[in-house]
């Protein structure tokens, strides 16, 4: 099995882009990625793209006019996950030596969509009866609340931190610090979730080339690409822990022969505070119910020892659902290169990216996709 | 997927998206939602809603009542539009027997581990059946 490599990665800036094409948006950040994988047009062999509802054949229209057609295209539908997991099926390939560059994009326009909410299927039963994803993630704050002791400044914590990073990121949507107390007084959404511990969806797009070869520049290893969906079952789901994520990350650990200890930087899935906390315990940062004090400690922090969401996450680079897990590659990509700029507190050489998407009755998680990313020394 | 293409005799309970189709709940009174337990020795899966096919085993299953009442385990108040929904609305998950199962919450002040009761509302003209109608919820007692 040959080594998938990142090559290159690349993001447009996230925000709301109402009136521009598809194609104005994703072809930026392509053209980017391709440029700086030192490659052309006709030596991308495959094109995997990852969006949620941006519609029929999206990876093509996204590509026309850009010489990349006449040659496999894939579109890939994993809900917030997508990107996340077009970027496995493009380390698959690699690996098994069906293609030696494959060209990763990401890309979503939500504003098209009119609402602030993510949309979901109008025929599940769940959303039938009043679901929306701030509410699925409310359930899950207040549960956590209850099992750990969880206080609301906790929670807000998350957003303060990811709005700080945010900052820094020339890409992000939301640029502006934000305090605990603005966090609690803006508006309610869905009890305890006020709305600046929710991301915004809104339109983006990103692009990274998979390849074979290293390419210019420190090379960057796919150490794990794991993917999976959640259970579908009747029995009581635990809504204050992940086992989705926890199961996948246990999967990406092995591949890699790495542990979290191992980890400098991580990537992971904060749609909302309580997700941020939950998810960092899952994938065995710290234990069950110690999310909230491994911040307080500022551990997570840019400069922390391993920093978590140093882009801003979700929470202040914005969640255009297709194109998050290009945007997560990213910013490991750069920080693991050094490349991070303001963003950059540390060395880093062990990173992770975690993506994971819901929203349908029955499932817990419905996807979820972890790649650990290596920077080899200089051998 | 009728239980005749999946070649089961009988009137296995039919998969469905509506949560007002019958085979999901029946309003009562007394309201009670409707499950299935699977036949084969050994296993006694129980799903929600009912399926034609044990997930587990992919035996037939029967279709059984779940229990009238049940304990809060989470729960959230939305303060915003859902589309199906008009604010301020509460949803919760209900520990009904073995299966935890999502619903909106009426009646008294909510609480993790609060008992409740399946009851039978109306729902708005955006309700879950796209128009209006009753849809079963959880009811806390008033205290």
């Amino acid at each position: 099995m040959s080594t998938a490599y990142l090559r290159s990665a690349a993001v447009a800036p996230f925000g709301v882009f109402a009136g521009r094409s598809l194609e104005d948006l994703a072809q930026p950040p392509i053209v980017s990625a391709v440029r700086g994988a030192g490659l052309a047009p006709r030596d991308i062999d495959a094109v995997v793209g990852g969006s949620y509802a941006s519609g029929a054949l999206t990876a093509q229209r996204a590509i026309r006019g850009l010489g990349l057609s006449g040659r496999p295209v894939l579109n890939v539908e994993n809900a917030c996950a997508s990107s996340a997991s077009a970027a496995a099926a493009a380390v698959a390939m690699v690996r098994h030596g069906e293609a030696g560059n494959v060209l990763v994009l990401g890309v979503e326009q939500l504003s098209r969509t009119g609402s602030g909410l993510v949309p979901l299927n109008d025929d599940d039963p769940d959303v039938r009866l009043g679901l929306i994803m701030p509410a699925a993630y409310a359930m899950r704050a207040r549960r956590y609340a209850y099992e750990f002791g969880t206080t609301p400044a906790q929670f807000a914590a998350v957003s303060v931190k990811n709005r700080k990073n945010g900052a820094l990121n020339a890409n992000a949507r939301f640029r502006q610090p934000v305090t605990t107390d603005a966090v609690l007084a803006s508006r309610m959404i869905a009890d305890p979730l006020t709305l600046l511990q929710c991301c915004a969806g809104g339109d983006g797009a990103g692009a990274v080339v998979v390849s074979a070869e290293p390419g210019p520049g420190p090379a960057v290893r796919f150490a794990a690409s794991a993917q999976s969906a959640g259970l579908d079952t009747s029995d009581p789901r635990d809504l204050a822990r992940s086992a989705l994520t926890a199961t996948v990350a246990r999967r990406a650990y092995e591949q890699a022969g790495l542990g979290p200890s191992d980890l400098d930087v991580v990537e992971l899935h904060d749609a909302f505070t309580v997700s941020e906390l939950m998810y960092t315990e899952a994938l065995g940062l710290c234990g069950t119910g110690e999310a909230a004090c491994l911040l307080e400690r500022n551990a997570t922090a840019v400069d922390g020892p391993v920093a978590v969401n140093p882009s801003g996450g979700l929470l202040a680079r914005g969640h255009p659902v297709g194109a998050t897990g290009v945007a997560q590659l990213a910013e490991i990509f750069v920080q693991l290169r050094g490349q991070a700029g303001p963003r950059q507190g540390r060395p880093r050489r062990v990173g992770l990216t975690h993506t994971t998407g819901g929203g349908i009755s029955g499932y817990d998680h419905a996807a979820c996709a972890i790649h650990i990313l290596v920077r080899d020394q200089k051998g | 997927m009728g239980s005749s293409e999946l070649g089961l005799a009988g009137s296995s309970p039919r998969a469905s998206t509506d949560v007002l189709h019958p085979d999901r709940w029946r309003p009562g009174p007394p309201p009670r939602l409707l499950g299935s337990r699977c036949d084969a020795a050994g296993c006694g899966e129980v799903t929600f809603p009912p399926r034609p096919l044990c997930p587990d085993c992919w035996g037939p299953a029967t279709t059984v009542e779940l229990p009238a009442t049940g304990t809060l385990y989470t729960f959230t108040t939305v303060h915003v539009p859902s589309g199906h929904a008009q604010p301020p609305y509460t949803l919760g998950y209900a520990d009904l027997g073995t299966v935890r199962v999502l619903g909106q919450v009426v009646g008294g002040e909510p609480r993790i581990g609060a008992p409740v009761t399946v009851t039978a509302i109306s729902a708005g003209p955006d309700g879950p059946a796209g128009g209006p109608g009753i849809v079963y919820a959880f009811e806390v007692a008033r205290q």
